[in-house]
């Protein structure tokens, strides 16, 4: 394992020293329940406020406005389920717009919305994974409830214009839910000044532990998530349990880092992906970098090594920890949802692999990552029928076509 | 990543990759899948004089378990008659790999691929086989009779049914010479069939039977009799 370069920080990342300080005495020490009204308790309760305070302070909202959540998935459920219930009994808005390129967690809440009644659209985009405004405007009709849309895509690091899109949104009496779980501490977000109503995030994508995640609601919205009889308890009346205030604690912890290094980080990682792509190209041919080159976080690259399959490469490139678009998941078809709304061909996309860059990654890091690539994708495209037949000039997806 | 030890062991080997001149009569190509479902394989198969297979190479897209599914069967490929060949079953395959159940899609990609690369040198040679089809000579007689007086070029042979039952092979008069079917000429009689047939025609017994209502053809063949086994629509193989 030391041996191995970790390049999936869009996967998880490891725990920052710093934060694990943080929430180490709140195991054994600190350990009371908040809801507790003895010295124990009030410890807890303090320290689970303060947490909360910087959170909400970090995305510009207020201390009553953000909840803690078991993680990205459960927030995502609970603002897209919940509010769309809420707004169907209201005034009977019962249509619901998503993207193609979503995480699973938001579309598989599309199935049970159907199941449910709802009408549901999910939208195409662009080939560079974007979203088209007047798509958008096109597709908003008088009884959509709500859109929920990803930040930055987790697979392709595509990173959708939210300011604009909540715009259409707020003109169209649309309300918006951001998945922001790849852009949350990595890009800058003031929830007012993106006029969002809703936000998901996670803390083990920005150096925290796993197992805690927030959901942002606008104070004016609460109802609509609110959980009926709750009785105002714990987490607002939104979520019942109880919180685990060093998760909490540590989630604080990790979002004030990276937070405060937003800047720095970018530049550090835009270095790192110039290296990888400017590396892997001056090595091999027919390399494609999915998604916009423009509007994307540069920490995830995508890029697909044309001729040979993710999966093989993954095991070929025996000294990095990447992830691949292409494993085989179920008995059905085995390609990336994502790369397959932005129409990347068949082959380039069973072809792609996931680049992750973190603050720990170094330069030394990626030219084992381009070492180990360039050997794979070389031995791989020797013993490989689709490359063969590229290098004769023959049209690979236009022969499977008729397969489909 | 989890995979087993037979399925690395015959990962890592990777002896056999490699190919042939596509264009040599001794070599049968076979090309399954899709970029779509993440795995195309292509198998190549040298063929001695007796229709043994003298040597086996493949190239494989796809993820590990499928490199190792085409690793195993062209080991086991070589020194195989093409009956042999065609016995290779998906399940010994995915068993032999321990492959789990989302990849035993390798192994039946490998036997589809045996089956086109067989295909593909039997289609190839059927110019000039003499195997493919069997004709006793009172069946010859009488054909080589039908085809003078019917004036057509030929007897093309189609497949009517497949299943439980077996396959039922019927008979007809060919009038038209280019339309796309191979032929082969056994005893003076020119036979034409669909290129994707020729593993169902290959081993087909033509005679001549008598029986109280005249003479007729019997058309069989002892690689695809009826299963015994089950009553399921599609185990003729």
């Amino acid at each position: 394992m030391a041996n191995i370069v970790y390049l999936d920080y869009a996967a998880t990342t490891p725990c920052d020293p710093e934060v694990l300080e943080e929430m180490l005495p709140f195991f054994s020490q600190k350990f009371g329940n908040p809801n507790s009204l003895h010295e124990f308790g009030t410890i807890a309760s303090r320290a689970l406020s303060e947490s909360r305070e910087k959170i909400s302070k970090l995305i510009g909202a207020e201390f009553e406005e953000v909840i803690y959540t078991s993680g990205a998935t459960e927030s995502n459920k609970t603002a897209i389920v919940r509010t769309m219930q809420a707004l169907r009994a209201r005034n009977g808005k019962d249509h619901f717009l998503t993207l193609k390129t979503e995480h699973k967690s938001v579309l598989q809440c599309t199935s049970y919305l159907k199941s449910s009644g709802f009408t549901v659209d999910i939208l195409d985009v662009k080939e560079d994974g974007l979203l088209d405004i007047e798509y958008l405007k096109s597709s908003i009709k008088e009884n959509t409830g709500m859109l929920s849309i990803c930040f930055v895509n987790n697979e392709t690091g595509v990173m959708q214009n939210i300011k604009k899109i909540a715009e259409v949104c707020r003109e169209r009496g649309v309300l918006i839910h951001l998945d922001a779980t790849q852009g949350f501490g990595k890009i800058d977000i003031d929830v007012r000044d993106l006029d969002i109503d809703f936000m998901s995030a996670s803390a083990h994508k920005i150096y925290g532990p796993k197992g805690v995640g927030l959901l942002f609601y606008k104070k004016s919205l609460s109802n609509l998530i609110r959980i009926p009889r709750a009785n105002n308890g714990v987490e607002f009346g939104i979520r019942i349990g109880t919180v685990p205030v060093v998760l909490c604690v540590g989630f604080a912890k990790a979002a004030e880092l990276s937070c405060h290094h937003i800047k720095d980080n970018l530049v550090h990682v835009r270095q790192l992906r110039e290296q990888l792509i400017t590396g892997v190209k001056s090595e091999l041919e027919e390399i494609y970098v999915n998604g916009s080159s423009e509007s994307n976080y540069p920490g995830i690259v995508n890029i697909s090594l044309r001729g040979c399959e993710g999966e093989a490469l993954m095991m070929e490139a025996k000294r990095i920890a990447v992830s691949s678009g292409s494993a085989c998941t179920s008995d059905k078809l085995s390609i990336s949802h994502v790369l397959a709304a932005m129409k990347v061909p068949a082959d380039i996309a069973q072809s792609s692999l996931r680049f992750t860059i973190g603050k720990n990654t170094s330069k030394e890091d990626i030219n084992i990552a381009i070492e180990d690539i360039t050997k794979a994708t070389t031995k791989l495209r020797k013993m490989s029928p689709i490359w063969d037949m590229i290098q004769s000039g023959i049209d690979i997806n236009s022969i499977f076509e008729r397969q489909r | 990543m989890d995979y087993s030890e037979k399925t690395l062991e015959y990962y890592e080997k990777m002896k056999n990759i490699g190919g042939f001149d596509d264009e040599l009569p001794s070599v049968g190509t076979g090309i399954v899948g899709s970029p779509l479902c993440g795995d195309v394989m292509k198998l190549q198969l040298f063929f001695d004089k007796y229709d043994v297979i003298a040597d086996a190479k493949y190239k494989v897209f796809g993820c590990v378990s499928a490199i190792a599914s085409m690793e195993l069967v062209t080991t086991m490929l070589k020194g195989m008659s093409i009956t042999e060949a065609l016995k290779i079953n998906n399940a010994d395959v995915a068993d032999s790999l321990e492959l789990t159940k989302i990849k035993r899609h390798c192994s039946v990609l490998a036997k589809e691929a045996i089956e086109a690369a067989i295909s593909d040198y039997l289609a190839k040679k059927s110019g000039t086989a003499n195997n493919l089809i069997t004709v006793s000579e009172k069946a010859a007689e009488k054909l080589r009779e039908l085809i003078s007086t019917h004036g057509s070029i030929g007897i093309s042979i189609s497949l009517s049914s497949s299943g439980c039952s077996g396959i039922d092979y019927s008979l007809s008069y060919e009038t038209e010479k280019d339309g796309g079917k191979l032929s082969t000429e056994i005893s003076g009689i020119t036979f034409f069939f669909d290129k994707e047939n020729v593993l169902l025609i290959r081993g087909v017994e033509i005679d001549l039977v008598e029986n109280s209502f005249g003479d007729g053809f019997s058309v069989i063949n002892s690689n695809h009799v009826s299963c015994q086994n089950c009553n399921c629509g599609g185990c003729s193989k």
